[in-house]
């Protein structure tokens, strides 16, 4: 049993707001370049998805946008999840930093294709994230209790050192080309690690934690997320290998559908929690980590047709639009729904947790403008639909006019993130 | 239960009724997060738990209970025990706040 006591309280389990706050704050900008820059440069994707722009806008995404996210919202959520405290908060703040800085060199190296700026940025980055990762798995290990969520995230901060060094490599290869033919196979265990790996893995855990608390879904046992986290970590490892050091085609298919059943399997538990939740009336900002599945699922169902029945090509508009229902619909979409509402709750506990008793404090929902986040609930998915069909039909100028939707949404989500320090 | 000051059990949870859970927006009696109350000269002992372990707002929940029972007369001392022991569960919350979450 805990004792709370207004002189001893969970000691060390607050950190200062601004760390989280700077990072959540970080991303929410990125998903406006994002959002902003996908309508002229996603096009692109058609002709070259390798093209420089092209990547600038996934790192803007996947370094920017989810992974300042995750890091903002772990710092702040894992010390209180598991009743412990980070381990050195100096260390955060030169390890922000380090990330952010490291973040927009690199970006920029391959918008303005400056190899210096790409290899700086590069450096910068992979030594943040191992700072990070560090961190954060010494504060879980040595934390009292380790649920099931901190597994995932064990998982996913070991991936996240593997990917970004696997990222390292290929950019510098982009300058001196020592893997030869052989970088496209580099590519691939890159997408693999950094999507499933870190990015999947850490909106799956997360979920386990956050969608049972939200909606008050308690379930008597979670051997089910226990069971797919393990064939996760078999399937993720073995097709990033398989793909990697080009093995065999059988290899890759089965480890591949091994983990397209794992991540069909995740979507059924989401739904059974939400099928056990007590809390009927879903807010809209949760509202969009509860759609996020669904494009997993979609994802999926479409890479599976693709392999199954050869539909095309690799990095074809097929796979383009796969990749954008997974990266945008799900990952984005599971970030954006979780970043509504952990920008409130740490306004929330800096600004009125000392008033709880006092005075009447307002709710966390209070602090969100809820019909601008419906709006935006509805323009991004509508815009997240129109563009994987248009990028399906390989139609550029449906690619530019669907991602204006996607934009507007991105820009009024971040307008009441930043509104919620106004509030 | 017991009560051996000027305060009763009853006005304890009258009092615990203006702390409220910031995400669902009930309080933590209708919530059914009060496992017991015992009053003896000028202390309150409330053992209570959170409907998560882990739940972000464990702190300022608790700590809200503590200022509030505090300005009760006569209570000088408020302990607030925190148990997963048995588990919260959503059959402890009360038929109104069932309504509220809209599920009774």
């Amino acid at each position: 049993m805990e004792t709370i006591a207004s002189s001893a309280r969970q000691p060390g389990t607050t950190i200062p707001l601004r760390l989280p706050l700077s990072l959540l704050l970080s991303g929410a900008i990125a998903s406006v370049l994002l959002g902003i820059g996908a309508i002229f440069v996603l096009p692109e994707a058609l002709t070259d998805p390798q093209a420089l722009h092209v990547l600038a806008l996934v790192h803007t995404a996947t370094l920017g946008w989810w992974t300042m996210t995750i890091m903002g919202a772990m710092y702040q959520l894992v010390p209180v999840v598991l009743v412990t405290r980070l381990r050195a908060v100096p260390l955060a703040y030169c390890q922000m930093l380090l990330y952010l800085i490291g973040v927009v060199l690199l970006v920029s190296g391959f918008w303005f294709n400056r190899i210096a700026l790409l290899a700086s940025g590069g450096t910068l980055v992979v030594v943040a994230a191992t700072l990070f990762a560090v961190h954060l798995l010494e504060t879980i290990l040595l934390a009292p209790r380790r649920p099931l969520t901190a597994a995932y995230l064990v998982a996913s901060l070991v991936y996240l050192l593997v990917v970004v060094n696997l990222g390292l490599t290929a950019a510098l290869n982009f300058r001196w080309g020592f893997l030869g033919a052989s970088a496209y196979r580099l590519l691939f265990a890159h997408l693999v690690v950094g999507l499933g790996g870190w990015l999947g893995l850490t909106v799956i855990g997360v979920s386990y934690k956050l969608v049972p608390m939200f909606a008050l879904a308690h379930r008597s046992s979670e051997r089910f997320g226990w069971g797919l986290l393990i064939l996760l970590n078999l399937s993720l490892p073995g097709l990033a290998l398989s793909l990697g050091l080009a093995g065999p085609a059988g290899m890759v298919d089965l480890v591949g559908g091994v983990l397209a059943l794992a991540l069909l399997g995740f979507v059924y538990d989401f739904w059974r929690m939400l099928r056990a939740r007590r809390k009927q009336t879903i807010d809209v900002m949760q509202r969009f980590a509860v759609a996020a599945p669904g494009y997993l699922a979609l994802g999926v169902l479409l890479g599976s047709a693709i392999v199954a029945f050869h539909l095309d090509d690799a990095f074809g508009p097929l796979w383009l639009a796969t990749a954008y229902l997974l990266l945008m619909g799900w990952i984005g979409q599971s970030v954006l729904g979780n970043l509504q509402k952990i920008v409130p709750f740490l306004v929330w506990n800096q600004r009125y947790a000392s008033r709880i008793g006092r005075e009447k404090v307002p709710l966390l929902r209070d602090l969100i403008h809820l019909p601008t986040a419906r709006l935006a609930f509805w323009l991004f998915n509508g815009g997240i639909l129109a563009e994987a069909v248009a990028l399906a039909l390989a139609q550029p100028l449906a690619i530019s006019l669907a991602a204006i939707p996607v934009a507007l949404a991105l820009i009024l989500c971040a307008i009441n993130i930043v509104g919620v320090l106004y509030r | 239960m017991s009560q051996t000051t000027q305060v009763t059990e009853a006005e304890v949870l009258e009092a615990l009724k203006t702390v409220y859970d910031p995400e669902l927006g009930l309080d933590i009696v209708n919530l059914g997060l009060i496992y017991a109350i015992e009053l003896h000269e000028d202390t309150v002992h409330i053992l209570m738990t959170l409907t998560t372990p882990g739940c972000p707002m464990h702190d300022a929940i608790g700590v809200g209970a503590e200022r509030t029972l505090k300005q009760l007369p006569g209570i000088n001392h408020v302990e607030i025990e925190l148990t997963w022991d048995p588990p919260w569960d959503p059959s402890r919350m009360s038929q109104a706040a069932r309504v509220a979450l809209g599920f009774a």
